[in-house]
Order: C-alpha cells, then sequence, then structure tokens
C-alpha cells in the first residue's frame, strides 16, 4: 500500500521532468532531422551550453532573468490570477530602467543603478496593477487586459528606442551603452552573467518565505485557491488582486532592468523577447512553486541556449530553434490539462 | 439471468491507505426497489460508483444482464444499462433543460442537431412518466428536486435499466419526497431496477422490496422489507449495542439578553425582491428554527447573516454590534460562527489541505511569520475533537462529506462562538451523527449559545428549535413557539401550511 502510495506521488513530482524530457527529445529529433551534420548538431544542442565558460554562464543568466519574471507568475497565480502581460511588463521596466541609466551622467554609478532597478519595478508594477485594478473593480479579465496593455507596450518601446532614444553614433536600433559604473558586476567573464543571478535567489527566498511561511501568504493561497471559502471566512479575495498583480508586474520589470543593466548592457530593440513566455513555462514547470523554480529554470535556460548554440554551430534555422520552445510549451501546458496518472493506468490496463 | 450483480466487490484506496468495501455481493432484480443503506463512510457510495462506473474496484466481478462487465468510465456503464443519479446533479447553466438531457447523445442529422425532435422527445417522455418538467426551463433555475429529476430522465432518454440514487431524499422537501417515490415505484412497475440510499429508514421501508446494509465497507446482510421494521434495521447499521434511543424532549433554558436582531431585512438580485423586510429576532439560550422550501427567501437570509451578501436596506444587530453591509470579517468578529449547507463550496476549499481548512480562522487574524508546528499541534486538536483519524496534509476532497461535516463543525466551534448559525446541519450524516448532533446543539444552547438554524428537514427543526419562523416569498409567513404546541403532529401540520401557503394545490 505504502509503495503504491509513494509511486502516485512520485510520479505526480516527476511530471515536470517527464515533460522537460520529452521536450529535450523532441529537440533532439528536430535538431537530428535538420542538421547537415546531425551528431554534431546534437553534440552543440545538449554539451556545448554546459561546455564552456561563455555558454554555461549565458546559461545561468538566462536562467536568473527567467527565475524573477517566473516568480511574478507564481505569486499572480497564488492569488487566484494570471499575468499575460509579461512581455511588456519586462520591455517597459527594461526601457525606464535605461532611461535612469542614462541619465544623471554625475551622479554615484550604484544610487544610479538602483534607481534605475526601482525605476524598472515601478514600471512593471503599474502597468501590470491596471489589470488587477480594473479586475477588482470592474471584474475585466485580467488576462485579455494585460495581453492588450502588453501588447500595446510593445510598438511604443519600439519608437522610443528606434527613434528619440536612439544613439545615432552606432548602426543598431539601440541605446547608447550605459556607462561603466552602471553595469551589474559581471561574475564568469566573458559570458553575460552577472550579480543578477545573485539577487534572483535572494528574490526566491523572499517570495518563498512570505508565501508558505507568513499569514498574509495564506490568506493569498486561500484567497486564491477558493474564493468563495475565504469569502465564507471573512477574508476579501478581490482585496489581494491588486496588490499580488502589481508585485507580478514588478518582478518582470525587475527582470527587464536585470536584462539591460546585467545581459546587454544597453537597451536594444525587442530585448524582452521570449523572456515572458519563457517565464510561463518555468512556472508551469514548477508548479508554482517559488523553490522549484530554480531547476525548472535552468532546464529551460539550458534547453534554449542549446538550440541557440546548435543554430550557430551547424547552420540550424532561427525555424529550428523557435520549434524545440514551442515543443517544450506544448509538452509542459499538456501536462497542466489533466494528464494524469489514473488516466494513464486505465490506459495501460484497457491495452494489456 | 437478468439484472445487475456485483460479486466479491473490493476497493482499496492507495491515497489515503482506506479500504472502503471488503468482499461485498449486491444483486439488483429488474422490476425492484432495492434500498442501500449504513452509516456514514459504510461505503454505499463508493459501492454505487463502482457500480456506475465512476471508478474501478479493486477485485471482484460486475455482471448485468448475464453479461460479465468492465466499466472503465460512466459511459460504459451507460452502454449497459445503469445510470447513477447524484444528490445534487451536475447540469450545464444556461442550457434549456432538454439541452441538457440530451447532452452527449443528441439526435443528429449530418451532425447538426435535431432540436425540435430532441426537444419533443424530452417532453413525451417526461409526459409519459409524470415528470412535471418544462422541457425549456433553464437549468440554473431548477430546484434540486427537479435537477434529481431531470438526471433521471436523461438516464431514461438513454435507455438506462438500472437507476443507482445516491441520497436523493436528503436535499428533498416532504412533499418533494413523495412526488419522487410516486415516480420510482412507477419506474419499477415499468420493469427498471432502481438502488436507493437513504439515511431515512421508515420511508425507506415503505417503498423499497429489498434493503441491504452495508456497515464499514463490509456487508451485514440483505433482508426483504417487508421482514423488517425500522429497529431492527437500525440495530443491523449500528450493531445491537450502539442501538440508541431517542433523547428525552428539551427542557427551556434560561433566556438570555438578546443576542440577534434582524430588522426590515430586504435584498434584492437584479430587481427581483428576494427578503421583503423580515424582522428576526433570538436570544442567547435560545434556539430559533427557520423554515422554508426553496425560493422563499431561506438560503438569501442565511447569506445576509453569515455577512456573504449585501443587503438592501435593514438591519442586522449581533452580540450588540451591527453587521449588515459590513461583510464575513464582522460577523466574526462580533462573535458569530457559522456553519453552511454548502460544504465543499463555501466552508472549504477542497484543493488545501486538511490542516490550510482548519487554520482558516486564526491565520484570517494573524500577522507576520507563521508557526507550522503550532497549527499542525491545532489542526490535530481540532481533528481529535471532530473524532477524525488521517493526515492533516491530505486535501479535504480526499474525505468523506459525514467527516468532513464533523471537521467543519469542530472548527467553527473551536471559535468559541456566542452565535452559531448552521443551515442543514444534518445533510449527509447518518442517524447516529444527526442523533449527536442535535444533542450537541442542545448542549450549546443550554450553555448559553444562540442558535439559528435554518433547515428544510421540518424533524430536524421541530426536534431542536425552541421557536421556528416560517418564511414564504421573501416574508415571514408565520411563528410558532414549542410551548403552544403540545402535539407535535400538530405543530408539524401547522409550519407546513405557513410555508406552502394555501394557495399551493398539493396534489396533482
Amino acid at each position: 500500500m505504502t509503495s503504491e502510495r509513494k509511486k502516485t506521488k512520485s510520479f505526480a513530482a516527476f511530471g515536470s521532468v517527464v515533460a522537460l524530457g520529452a521536450a529535450a527529445v523532441a529537440a533532439a529529433v528536430l535538431v537530428a532531422a535538420t542538421a547537415s551534420d546531425p551528431l554534431d548538431a546534437l553534440r552543440a544542442f545538449f554539451l556545448t551550453p554546459l561546455g564552456s565558460r561563455w555558454f554555461l554562464g549565458n546559461t545561468l543568466d538566462s536562467a536568473a532573468l527567467l527565475t524573477v519574471a517566473a516568480l511574478g507568475i507564481v505569486i499572480a497565480f497564488r492569488a487566484g490570477t494570471f499575468n499575460l502581460g509579461g512581455e511588456g511588463q519586462i520591455y517597459a521596466g527594461g526601457l525606464a530602467a535605461s532611461v535612469v541609466l542614462l541619465s544623471y551622467p554625475n551622479a554615484n554609478g550604484t544610487i544610479v543603478l538602483c534607481a534605475a532597478a526601482l525605476a524598472g519595478a515601478l514600471t512593471g508594477g503599474i502597468l501590470a496593477g491596471t489589470s488587477g485594478l480594473l479586475k477588482a473593480r470592474f471584474g475585466v479579465d485580467e488576462l485579455i487586459s494585460s495581453f492588450l496593455v502588453s501588447s500595446a507596450v510593445g510598438p511604443i518601446a519600439d519608437y522610443l528606442i528606434s527613434g528619440p532614444l536612439r544613439d545615432s553614433a552606432n548602426n543598431l536600433l539601440a541605446t547608447a551603452r550605459f556607462a561603466p559604473d552602471r553595469l551589474l558586476p559581471r561574475i564568469l567573464e566573458p559570458s553575460t552573467l552577472s550579480i543578477s543571478v545573485v539577487f534572483a535567489l535572494i528574490l526566491i527566498a523572499a517570495v518563498a518565505l512570505v508565501l508558505d511561511r507568513t499569514a498574509l501568504g495564506f490568506r493569498i493561497r486561500v484567497a486564491g485557491s477558493s474564493p468563495k471559502f475565504a469569502a465564507f471566512a471573512g477574508i476579501d479575495p478581490t482585496k489581494y488582486w491588486t496588490p499580488a498583480f502589481s508585485l507580478s508586474g514588478a518582478l518582470h520589470g525587475l527582470a527587464g532592468f536585470f536584462a539591460v543593466a546585467g545581459t546587454y548592457g544597453l537597451c536594444h530593440r525587442g530585448f524582452s523577447g521570449g523572456i515572458g513566455w519563457g517565464a510561463i513555462a518555468v512556472a508551469l514547470i514548477g508548479r508554482n512553486s517559488p523553490i522549484a523554480l530554480i531547476p525548472a529554470a535552468l532546464a529551460y535556460a539550458w534547453l534554449e541556449t542549446g538550440s541557440e548554440t546548435a543554430m550557430l554551430s551547424s547552420e540550424l534555422s532561427f525555424e529550428t530553434a523557435s520549434l524545440v520552445q514551442a515543443a517544450v510549451f506544448l509538452l509542459v501546458t499538456a501536462r497542466f490539462s489533466g494528464w494524469n496518472l489514473s488516466r494513464v493506468r486505465a490506459f495501460l490496463r484497457r491495452n494489456r | 439471468m437478468l439484472g445487475a450483480d456485483l460479486r466479491g466487490i473490493r476497493k482499496y484506496f492507495p491515497e489515503n491507505g482506506v479500504e472502503a468495501l471488503s468482499e461485498i455481493s449486491f444483486d439488483l432484480h429488474p422490476g425492484e426497489i432495492h434500498a442501500l443503506v449504513g452509516e456514514n463512510g459504510a461505503g454505499k457510495s463508493t459501492l454505487m460508483h463502482i457500480l456506475s462506473g465512476l471508478i474501478e474496484p479493486s477485485a471482484g466481478t460486475i455482471s448485468v444482464d448475464g453479461v460479465e462487465r468492465r466499466f472503465d468510465s460512466p459511459a460504459a456503464a451507460l452502454r449497459a444499462g445503469i445510470g447513477l443519479v447524484r444528490q445534487h446533479p451536475q447540469t450545464v447553466p444556461g442550457f434549456a433543460l432538454w439541452e441538457d438531457c440530451v447532452l452527449g447523445s443528441e439526435p443528429t442529422r449530418l451532425g447538426i442537431i435535431k432540436r425540435s425532435a430532441a426537444r419533443e422527445a424530452v417532453r413525451d417522455l417526461s409526459c409519459r412518466w409524470g415528470f412535471d418538467l418544462d422541457p425549456d426551463a433553464r437549468t440554473e433555475s431548477l430546484a434540486v428536486s427537479q435537477k434529481q429529476k431531470a438526471a433521471v430522465l436523461s438516464l431514461l432518454m438513454r435507455d438506462a435499466k438500472y437507476l443507482l440514487l445516491d441520497e436523493p431524499t436528503a436535499v428533498l422537501a416532504p412533499l418533494e419526497t413523495e412526488r419522487l417515490f410516486d415516480l420510482l415505484l412507477n419506474l419499477k412497475a415499468a420493469g427498471h431496477g432502481i438502488v436507493l440510499i437513504s439515511h431515512k429508514l421508515p420511508e425507506t421501508l415503505r417503498v423499497a422490496d429489498r434493503v441491504t446494509v452495508l456497515r464499514k465497507g463490509r456487508l451485514v446482510g440483505t433482508r426483504d422489507a417487508a421482514e423488517l421494521d425500522a429497529d431492527e434495521l437500525r440495530s443491523m447499521m449500528f450493531g445491537p449495542a450502539e442501538n440508541k434511543k431517542e433523547e428525552p424532549p428539551i427542557t427551556m433554558n434560561e433566556e438570555g439578553e438578546t443576542a440577534l436582531s434582524i430588522r426590515g431585512l430586504t435584498t434584492r438580485l437584479s430587481g427581483r425582491p428576494l427578503l421583503r423586510g423580515i424582522d428576526l429576532d433570538l436570544r442567547r439560550g435560545r434556539i430559533l428554527g427557520v423554515a422554508g422550501v426553496r425560493e422563499s427567501g431561506l438560503e438569501t437570509l442565511e447569506f445576509a447573516t453569515a455577512g456573504l451578501i449585501r443587503a438592501e436596506s435593514g438591519s442586522i444587530e449581533l452580540l450588540g454590534k451591527r453587521i449588515e453591509g459590513r461583510g464575513a470579517k464582522a460577523f466574526r468578529e462580533a462573535g458569530g460562527v457559522y456553519v453552511p449547507a454548502d460544504r465543499m463550496g463555501i466552508a472549504l476549499a477542497p484543493r488545501l489541505s486538511i490542516n490550510d481548512n482548519l487554520s482558516v480562522h486564526p491565520l484570517s487574524r494573524a500577522h507576520g511569520f507563521l508557526s507550522p508546528a503550532e497549527l499542525w499541534t491545532r489542526s490535530r486538536a481540532v481533528m481529535e475533537a471532530a473524532r477524525v483519524a488521517g493526515d492533516p496534509k491530505q486535501t479535504a476532497s480526499s474525505f468523506s462529506g459525514g467527516t468532513l461535516q464533523r471537521l467543519i463543525l469542530a472548527r467553527e466551534l473551536a471559535e468559541n462562538p456566542d452565535f452559531i448559525l448552521f443551515s442543514e446541519p444534518g445533510w449527509g450524516l447518518d442517524a447516529a451523527s444527526r442523533m449527536e448532533l442535535d444533542r450537541r446543539i442542545k448542549r450549546l444552547a443550554r450553555a448559553g449559545k444562540a442558535i439559528l438554524l435554518m433547515s428544510t428537514d421540518l424533524d430536524e427543526l421541530i426536534s431542536l428549535s425552541d421557536s421556528i419562523v416560517t418564511l414564504r416569498d421573501g416574508l415571514v409567513s408565520g411563528r410558532f413557539a414549542r410551548t403552544e404546541f403540545t402535539d407535535t403532529e400538530e405543530l408539524r401540520e401547522a409550519i407546513g401550511a405557513a410555508m406552502i401557503g394555501t394557495e399551493v394545490c398539493l396534489d396533482k
């Protein structure tokens, strides 16, 4: 009896691993099928991300950005809401941070960095907070409103970066580079890994502590999981929507700040591409537990870097790389639509 | 051989290590009503879920009309002619009744639903069996008794020969129960086999041909209903030692100060008045019963008192504090607790753990960091008070309805309230738990608590309440003090008349 019970539990826990494994296999098949030298491409896909300081650092950096944004998804989800506007919140947050980093040329670099982080978080928070407020006040579906706001932010930010904020001295569609004292210190040169990874870990610990170990976190969980029960117990579930959604946006904005100040050193057009969606996948893989985001983000970033390295080393097309990400998404979300052990068992029994 | 036959059925739930059924044999003939009785947790529902394909047995065989079957879904059981009617049948909101009835087996031509044919088929069948249902009624407007009938109808549409009814009468008013029984007797006469799960023994014995008793997952026996009486049946269910005697009637308590005072309470739902100026008073140490049929405003009064809905006008004063329009928090801060009828929907978060569910009241007030150990000890204590064994880490949905009701009651009483709002406290409880609950409620009143008891079960109300008010169409239609009636039968009739009103025609 206990062994069967354990099996059920461990299967549930391994659901994410199975989904990721299947995604890796799907990726391998895609890579092998489209590359001119399949073996070389596979090696590039799976091993290169771990093989050098450059790629390892980039993978960890990408995982750090994903984690910060995914924490935002987790917070919103715990309160019973879904933030689909992550892309725009990251983009706007990063852009706002960049404006701060490019201003006040005579100020102290560290202080400007702190101000930029704050500006990024505030911008993301206000963007998302609007959707939370609309939901709490007027019952507007936050999934739609956050997505629409985010979609509107994209072109505006595009215009600002390629127009007023563009550095005409170079040919990029980007702002000027930030001054050296306004960059987050790098850890694993020459990769893009910066101390943002340390902040990501601190944020995970803080969010985990609040959500799982405080009365406030408990109330958010109750309100999110069963609004009627919350109301019965005198907890107003609508009260948590705006703060949780604002916090979710703030974390996305912070991820934008880490991307511009840590990863890129400038703000280029479309820098946020994919981080927001990747964060949703990471939050789903991590089953909305802050701690589990660490392995989830690492695995996701590994697959992502893998598809890039394979693309570079063996003329794999950009489309294949996108297909790999799509496969991960599909498999992760499939697991969430009721693919569970009892149905697998029933299926096996029928076909035995 | 015709009929459904279960042999050596075992069911083990690995999730919580419970053996729900062991070696149960049960058969159902065409043209009989077979009652299935037993305490909460005896395994009645589990057995019927197995027969209707909702869950699979760990061991044992099922044969239907002589053919051995294995059901991996309710659809498979339905193909063999077996269908289950739940206590609260699920319907699709926004659908007309006929759409709901044909859902999944719509008559189609080239993939297009033959609407008028389907509608006519539902109407014909409804008329033939005297269901008295309007095929065009919206499902959300149906009373639970009508939903049950609609569920039976939709099984008949699919040619189900064997109907399993899981405690249908627990949520029905006496008159509705009579109508349901008439219907079942008609179906039986036409050759259908019917399993009836019920906690109400006298009514069960009246309509059943045979009775099977389960106790703690084991078969006690199957007997002809004609050769049993209620006492004998009770001792089969609980064992001779546990056959409890009725409590002597309550003695009047000392009246205390006013605990609850409701004045002119009026609510509307999209313009339609639900309550039209309700006045109620309740003193400490008293039990006030509120009776009413569906749509009488009973539920609205319950929600408004507990702070779940906002009244349009009027006042509610609870233990000296005005609480109207201030939500459930104000209700609880004034010293009230609430044990609702809708356990899974309102009183619990089914997906959260028992520990979380039992910790909700202290944590809705607390600030800062939690002490998991302290919460754990607290939850354990509540479980002990409710005499529920098990792991507090399990989700609430993995416990049975009766167990959850005991846990909810223990959780609410741990708040040490001065006012308790009960709604249908006996729903889903077996006779023994019900008797214990009744004693508990009387003890609470004797200890000076004020108790407001909402119920559609007149027997429960009469045996517990010091006074009873009836609601009809959002108005108080009658006020009865127990002391004015020497004969409970007389009181019962008076209350029934006040609930239903004279304009309603009782027989069809």
